[in-house]
């Protein structure tokens, strides 16, 4: 079985060394190099010293793991990066997804985990454990209801069409009656309509609603 | 001396002169008349009384050349003619009264030829008497009588009737007047020693020489003049006392309004401008200063009202300077302005304290929070792989590292408390997003976020984001905690030129007066104020919402 080669890009020394002693410890694994951002992992990429996979600090001087991850993405598409950061927030998990990384990692996870997690990367899966994948997918943005108009417009535009008046959409949305009056006013824009009616008649032909 | 008693005086002495005056020349010239009229009647009966006299005589004469004869009638001696004190040396008509036996007037009409006595007649006193004792127009004490050149009387006198006339000796001015041809009527003392008007001339008849004599008394003719002075002097006082009392009168009407004046005045000198100023007079000059003085008191009133406004820091209160030389009101109204401009100055100062204080309080929590996290958090991380790479008892190996991920936990948690991460990389939408979702996660409230913060182009800087989050987890703590709230609504708009925030919770409600209160409330409203935002707060049990509007005016 061949060797997983691997790169290990994190800022703080001690952390890199103690990482690469815990991976070193399995001979199926080998660390190419260490690095300490973005900037010289891009350079170290860019000599042809390709790895398997890099285990990726996301906070780190010069150029972040994000940047990283889409330059990857774009230029070194056969290179899988896990993510491995401090940060429990489920939007670092989901943007890391977004990005392209195959795995994601918090910096205590336990070794066993570390190295579970490389091997199904490298045998093609994705890694996220089931409590980041929860966080993750809370952190998602929704995805758009219709091209044009944003969500909240569309309901404003519902209860619009529906006869209800600003004070009433305002009541049901939980908005104050300005924002709605505002809303009104951006979709009247965007639709390039002069008052409500027309506004309904457009949308209606737009398939909007 | 008040302008009471100078007008009084003035006008009394004015009037005093006048009436004295007045009566005065009143006065003499009716006793000037009174004197003119007396001695032209007295002089008139003077002479009336002369000419029938010299008539009389005359006709007598006539009468007795004519019938020429030795009148037997005659009641004195013939002899008794030597003893007067002329000689009858030719005919004519002669003063017999010096021999007359009872001394009344006797005449005697002589005819002499050849120095010899050829005929004689005696008239008796009788019909000259008659005709001087004829009174008309002479008063009680008028008379007119007749004196011979030896100053003795020929006539009879009125006053001393049964006297002898020839015995009265009337050495008197107006005789010695008479006889030295001097007419000069007027007042002279008579045979009596009394002052009289008299009016004298002397009758020459033949070989008589005698004055004759209008007279009366001063004392009666003066009797109306005097009456006359007491009723004058009567008049002028009445006069002068009835314009004293009027002066008294009338000027009160001047001074009381100046007297009610300089009270007014003195009162507002003493600072008191409560008083009551337009009270009509009869004057129409009185009447233009109370207008005057009125209007004074009510600019001074506004000026002092306003300057109390002011000194209260009513700043928004208004006054409009009478002129551009209504120097106290434009000082007040600079003076406002000032005020007006220091306040702002202040706020201005104040606000920049706040922001300066909370984006130095922010600035120094996202330091602490990135050097726990990571600082202190790799190093946790490196020392939890030193461990695990350590030869040592599994069990005690797993105590460590569960010691070393409690740790890190913690370090997280204080992290998140001082700065969350999220907020600087994924921006307040996201970092809520996963704030309100914990919330769920941990409490029973059924709690929504409605996010419309634009995902390109947002104008949202740091700054904005964490006074955004530190707000939303103010109020959602707040309604956790303190509202019993179980129903929970946020949206956050973020339109072109502005970010909308709507809160809702169906907590019990509180007082928005009372609001300011809470020391979190206070941390919002100063958060909104730093970024020249609005908020406001309605509350009703099961209904409250706080609306924020914050510019976004930067790029």
């Amino acid at each position: 079985m061949n060797k997983i080669n691997l790169i290990v890009a994190d800022d703080h020394q001690l952390f890199r060394d103690g990482l690469t002693a815990l991976l070193n410890k399995h001979p199926f694994l080998n660390v190419l190099a260490t690095v300490e951002d973005g900037l010289e992992l891009i350079k170290v990429l860019k000599q042809g010293t390709l790895p398997d996979i890099i285990l990726l600090d996301l906070s780190m001087p010069n150029m972040n793991g994000f940047e990283v991850l889409k330059t990857i993405r774009k230029k070194y598409a056969t290179v899988k990066a896990i993510a491995i950061s401090m940060h429990d927030d489920g939007n670092y998990i989901a943007k890391c997804a977004e990005y392209g990384a195959f795995g994601y990692l918090l910096k205590n996870t336990d070794e066993d985990e570390v190295i579970d997690a490389i091997k199904q990367v490298h045998n093609g899966s994705k890694y996220y454990n089931q409590d980041l994948s929860k966080k993750m997918i809370d952190s998602m943005a929704e995805v758009r209801s219709v091209k044009n108009l944003t969500k909240k417009e569309t309901e404003i535009l519902d209860f619009l069409s529906s006869g209800l008046t600003t004070k009433e959409i305002a009541s049901k949305l939980y908005i104050s009656t300005r924002t709605v009056e505002t809303h009104r006013s951006n979709m009247l824009k965007k639709l390039e309509v002069k008052n409500t009616v027309e506004l309904i008649n457009k949308a209606t032909t737009l398939k909007l609603i | 001396m008040n302008i009471r008693t100078w007008i009084i005086i003035i006008i009394n002495s004015l009037l005093f002169v006048v009436v004295i005056s007045l009566s005065t020349s009143f006065y003499n010239q009716f006793e000037k008349t009174l004197d003119e009229k007396i001695l032209s009647q007295l002089s008139s009966i003077e002479r009336l009384k002369r000419v029938q006299i010299e008539k009389y005589l005359d006709a007598e004469w006539k009468h007795f050349k004519l019938n020429e004869s030795i009148d037997n009638g005659i009641n004195f001696d013939l002899k008794d003619l030597e003893k007067l004190s002329y000689k009858i040396n030719e005919s004519g008509i002669y003063d017999f009264t010096p021999i007359s036996k009872d001394g009344t007037l006797l005449i005697g009409l002589v005819i002499v030829k050849n120095n010899v006595i050829k005929s004689i007649k005696t008239l008796s006193n009788n019909f000259i008497q008659q005709i001087l004792l004829e009174r008309t127009g002479m008063g009680k004490s008028g008379e007119t009588y007749l004196v011979g050149t030896d100053y003795k009387l020929r006539s009879t006198s009125r006053f001393f009737p049964n006297k002898t006339p020839y015995s009265i000796i009337a050495k008197t001015k107006s005789v010695q007047n008479s006889f030295k041809n001097v007419l000069k009527n007027g007042i002279y003392k008579d045979y009596r020693g009394i002052p009289v008007y008299s009016a004298y001339h002397n009758i020459t008849i033949s070989n008589i020489h005698w004055s004759i004599l209008s007279e009366m008394d001063v004392d009666e003719v003066m009797e109306p003049l005097q009456n006359m002075q007491i009723k004058l002097l009567i008049i002028a006082c009445s006069i002068l006392i009835i314009a004293l009392l009027l002066g008294v009168y009338f000027t009160q009407f001047l001074s009381k309004p100046l007297k009610t004046m300089e009270t007014q005045l003195l009162a507002m000198t003493d600072g008191n401008y409560n008083v009551n100023i337009g009270e009509k007079t009869h004057f129409r000059e009185i009447n233009d200063i109370l207008k005057a003085l009125n209007s004074l008191k009510v600019s001074l009133t506004k000026a002092i009202s306003f300057s109390h406004e002011v000194g209260e820091m009513k700043l928004d209160s208004t006054y409009q300077p009478k002129t551009s030389a209504d120097v106290l009101g434009n000082s007040l109204v600079k003076m406002k302005d000032k005020l007006v401009e220091y306040q702002q100055k202040v706020a201005q100062a104040n606000t920049n304290k706040k922001r300066i204080l909370i984006e130095g309080q922010e600035t120094e929590r996202k330091r602490l929070a990135q050097e726990l996290h990571d600082g202190i958090g790799p190093l946790l991380t490196s020392l939890r792989f030193f461990v695990e790479n350590m030869n040592i008892d599994i069990e005690e190996k797993e105590k460590m590292k569960a010691l070393i991920d409690h740790t890190i936990a913690e370090i997280r948690r204080m992290t998140y408390a001082l700065m969350p991460p999220s907020l600087i990389d994924f921006g307040v939408g996201e970092t809520l997003k996963t704030f309100v979702k914990l919330i769920k996660n941990t409490t029973q409230i059924d709690i929504d976020f409605n996010n419309s913060i634009k995902d390109k182009k947002s104008k949202i800087n740091t700054n904005i984001a964490i006074s955004i989050f530190r707000i939303s987890q103010e109020l959602i703590n707040n309604s956790v905690k303190h509202a019993n709230a179980s129903k929970i609504r946020i949206s956050i708009t973020e339109f072109d030129n502005y970010l909308s925030i709507y809160y809702f919770d169906d907590g019990i409600g509180y007082d928005t007066e009372t609001v300011n209160l809470g020391s979190g409330i206070i941390n919002i409203k100063e958060r909104v104020e730093i970024l020249n935002g609005l908020i406001t707060f309605e509350s009703e049990p099961e209904n409250s919402n706080v609306e924020i509007e914050i510019p976004l005016t930067h790029e």
